[in-house]
């Protein structure tokens, strides 16, 4: 009896220990991974799936593996791999942004183009 | 020192091609600085060996310096739209202005230009005639509609006949033919003291008159139109002589 119980002591024991051991804690983990879903969710908002759809793709697999590497309990790895989709959702927002910006930009300069080549002298 | 890997490298040239850019820094501070703080930190871990904290802070730096560079490129396009109006006035304020000088041009080429040689297809003459046919009458509508548009305008009508019957006669024939038209006109309403007649007899001959329909061509009137200063165009290009156009001789 007093051996079964020393022995779940021991157990409850290796755990605390192994979550002290890995450092970072566990709110930095989940608000690194918030932060990665929230950019690219942001991200598919603003339509980055059809201007940089790699950049997208690139963000899921990294927050998918920064999730296996939370459950597996390295919370560093985790947090890496959080941070590293954060910038690829960041990328591919400002890139379907940018393509956005630059598609309004052409249309305006093909009407001030047509405008200008009206009025260019035919000689 | 230790070798970087290809990771950091790449990072390093793209962060640094962004730090150099100033319109990247102007418009993506944020981003470059973040770049280049995560490029140290890669250098840093390069140096104590540690390929993972080098291989992560090398992809942090590269993917901050692409972003800014988006982002500037973002913000340089919505400067462009936002010029928009701006440059579409200016370039519709100078097709108005090129078009009112192309109006002008076109008006002061018209008032001095060279005036005009018009040779009516449809007022034909019987041979020893100078009665004017049923086809005549649109030829004179138009030309006198024409004269009361542009009353600074003169006209000098120059009857022919072909080379058949005596110079006297044909002198006397084409100056009737002129005399025909310029009654037409007159009877359209336009001032007699703007049309002069000339009777040019068998010259100038525009088909041969060895056939009966070269022959028909040649018996004419030829309306010729001055500019608004009232100096008829230069005959030189229907090949005539210096007795023919007042007030520009022609040679």
């Amino acid at each position: 009896m007093f051996q079964v119980k020393s022995g779940v002591v021991l157990v409850v024991a290796t755990i605390t220990l192994g979550a002290c051991a890995s450092g970072p804690p566990d709110t930095e983990v989940s608000a690194a991974l918030s932060g990665a879903s929230e950019s690219i969710n942001h991200a598919r908002t603003d339509n980055a799936l059809s201007a940089a759809p790699e950049t997208v793709n690139e963000a899921q697999t990294l927050l998918s593996q920064a999730e296996k590497a939370q459950n597996s309990g390295d919370k560093a790895q985790a947090i890496r791999l959080a941070n590293e989709a954060k910038v690829d959702g960041d990328l591919a927002d400002a890139t379907a942004q940018g393509a956005k910006a630059h598609q309004a930009a052409q249309a305006v300069n093909s009407d001030i183009g047509a405008l200008q080549q009206t009025t260019a002298p035919n000689r | 020192m230790p070798q970087p890997d290809a990771q950091y490298t790449s990072a390093q040239q793209t962060v640094g091609m962004t730090a150099n850019n100033p319109n990247v820094v102007k418009y993506a501070e944020p981003q470059v600085q973040s770049a280049k703080n995560e490029l140290s930190q890669a250098g840093a871990a390069l140096q104590k060996g540690d390929t993972t904290d080098e291989d992560y802070h090398s992809f942090m730096a590269l993917r901050y310096a692409e972003t800014a560079q988006q982002i500037a490129q973002e913000k340089q396009d919505q400067q462009t739209v936002a010029n928009a109006p701006l440059e579409r006035d200016q370039a519709l304020l100078q097709k108005e202005k090129s078009e009112a000088e192309r109006a002008r041009a076109e008006a002061a080429a018209a008032r001095n230009g060279p005036g005009m040689v018009i040779t009516p297809r449809d007022i034909m003459f019987a041979e020893g005639s100078a009665q004017l046919n049923e086809n005549a009458q649109a030829s004179i509508t138009h030309v006198a509609a024409y004269l009361k548009q542009n009353p600074g305008r003169k006209v000098m009508i120059r009857g022919f006949t072909d080379s058949t019957g005596s110079a006297a006669l044909n002198e006397q024939l084409s100056q009737e033919r002129a005399d025909a038209v310029r009654l037409a006109l007159a009877n359209e309403g336009v001032d007699q003291s703007r049309i002069q007649i000339m009777g040019m007899g068998p010259s100038e001959p525009i088909a041969s008159n060895s056939s009966a329909a070269g022959r028909l061509m040649n018996r004419r009137v030829q309306i010729m139109v001055s500019n608004e200063d009232g100096n008829f165009p230069q005959l030189s290009m229907v090949g005539t002589d210096s007795t023919v156009a007042p007030p520009a001789p022609v040679r």
